[in-house]
């Protein structure tokens, strides 16, 4: 598995690949740098339940990371690995007083929060 | 009924199913830990004889009283799908009643059950109440012998799952696919008819000869050599991580199951060669998924196989479906043996494939480790 197949395998295929090339000596930093503005490095996809899991989604105009729930192909190495961003990572909530960081687990239950006071039959 | 609703507590799934539980119909229950068994089971009955549930997922409730899932099954006569995976109160005795009591059964779902693991063998070997089950799941908890009685009483399997089973033997495979005396000895004799146009082939038997077959015919007097086998409904098979299979179980699965679209056969190790694969993956043209995970014995030829042929000949006559037409999806992990001249065929030759897992991550390094001391000194290294 080298390097030739990894662009073929990108290039032919487009959108909804998904390749896996993780530990493969063959598979060089060059080519996974190269496709970087056109993969992705996990098949994120969007929900709440996705919360823990941080999938990063550019929502705002400064990017802060790769995006990852779009339908770009994914493209799994050793050298996207290392880059995923940490699950402890905290989130900046903007506000006007100033801003609140949170880390994963309460961004979640921000999001769930948010539906807590719903009367009845919560729709999914 | 979501499970991951964290702000509501069983106490009030209850509360709902007080007022509406004898008309619920499915009922799914999935990752709910803690729930209030004999509540539950008054609130599903009322005041009625029998609960109206066709639906029953009740997945993540480890500790489910046993005397309570037997008490909500018996009075469950009208139920078509249930899972309980996972589940400790599950026992040989409760998948009996199951059988007895469900008649309409058309998707089981017991695996990794901890007390029927392995299930025994007599399990499935009433020949009337499995008659309609066309999925089945039973990972974790497959023994031997049990296959035979799944492929006699069950016609219309189409997904059968026996992963994690390490029970399992290639001889199961064989018998899964055997045909009775009774039935292929008159379909020999049909045979000749057959050739003077007097009768149509009977779909579901086919007869192979030694080397397709990969077992002598002498078992089977009255077929002149040839080997008799049961062609199956399966779409959908799971052998991965059975320790004891060779791929000599491919073998036995060859022409057997021309309807398969998924097949999974991960973590096998150096049992899985060449040989097997090289039979089976051919018959099967309508493969979506392969997953050959940590075979890392297997070699070129295999990948070279799952490549179709052009789809139109020089006539501009189109050919039949082939294997690789429609492989989606496919797992090649730690299958170090294999060049990059066949992948990149691969890469080329199957339309559909989109997603490729040619990583070099294992599910069991500790056998691989096994394998490596056992190599000779100059053949070491591995990567």
């Amino acid at each position: 598995m080298n390097d030739v197949l990894v662009k073929e395998f990108i290039r032919k295929r487009g959108r909804g690949a998904s390749l896996s090339v993780v530990d493969c000596r063959s598979v060089s930093r060059n080519v996974v740098e190269a496709l970087e503005p056109t993969t992705r490095p996990r098949n994120g996809w969007r929900g709440w339940q996705a919360a823990p899991l941080a999938y990063y989604e550019k929502t705002r105009s400064k990017a802060l990371g790769r995006e990852e729930c779009s339908d770009l192909p994914v493209l799994q190495s050793f050298w996207t690995w290392n880059r995923v961003p940490r699950a402890d990572r905290t989130f900046v909530l903007p506000g006007r007083r100033g801003d609140t960081v949170i880390n994963a687990d309460e961004l979640a239950a921000l999001g769930r929060s948010l539906h807590a006071d719903e009367r009845g039959c919560v729709i999914m | 009924m979501h499970p991951f609703l964290d702000h509501m507590t069983p106490s009030s799934v209850i509360t709902i199913l007080q007022a509406a539980g004898p008309y619920v119909r499915n009922l799914n229950l999935y990752g709910w830990q803690y729930l209030p068994e004999k509540a539950l089971y008054q609130s599903l009955l009322g005041q009625n004889e029998g609960t109206r549930l066709i639906e029953l997922d009740l997945q993540g409730s480890r500790d489910f009283d046993e005397y309570w899932l037997l008490q909500l099954i018996l009075k469950s006569r009208h139920l078509r799908r249930i899972s309980l995976k996972g589940l400790t109160g599950v026992s040989n005795h409760l998948v009996e009643v199951i059988g007895r009591t469900c008649p309409h059964l058309e998707y089981l779902d017991v695996s990794f059950c901890r007390r029927i693991s392995p299930l025994r063998p007599d399990t499935f070997s009433d020949q009337t109440c499995w008659r309609n089950v066309t999925q089945l799941s039973i990972a974790g908890c497959a023994s031997q012998g049990i296959l035979e009685d799944i492929g006699r009483n069950m016609p219309d399997l189409q997904a059968l799952d026996v992963s994690h089973s390490d029970e399992l033997t290639d001889d199961d495979l064989k018998s899964f696919v055997a045909v009775a005396a009774a039935t292929y000895e008159p379909a020999y004799r049909r045979l000749e008819l057959l050739r003077s146009g007097q009768t149509i082939p009977d779909p579901s038997l086919v007869f192979l000869t030694p080397t397709l077959a990969g077992e002598s015919g002498l078992a089977f007097p009255g077929t002149k050599g040839m080997i008799p086998r049961r062609v199956t409904r399966l779409r959908k098979l799971s052998l991965s991580e059975c320790t004891q299979l060779t791929d000599d179980a491919c073998r036995y699965l060859a022409r057997a199951v021309p309807d398969l679209e998924s097949f999974e056969m991960a973590g096998i190790g150096d049992g899985l060669a060449d040989g097997g694969l090289l039979a089976l993956l051919p018959t099967c043209p309508r493969l979506k998924r392969l997953d050959l995970d940590s075979a890392y014995e297997i070699t070129d030829a295999v990948v070279r196989c799952l490549i179709p042929s052009p789809k139109f000949d020089m006539d501009g006559h189109a050919r039949n479906s082939e294997v690789g037409d429609e492989l989606e999806m496919l797992r090649l992990g730690f299958a170090i043996t294999l060049t990059n001249d066949a992948l990149l065929a691969l890469v080329r030759g199957c339309p559909k494939l989109m997603r490729l897992n040619a990583d070099v991550r294992t599910s069991s390094l500790k056998r691989l480790a096994v394998k490596l001391a056992k190599l000779n000194p100059s053949r070491r290294t591995l990567l």
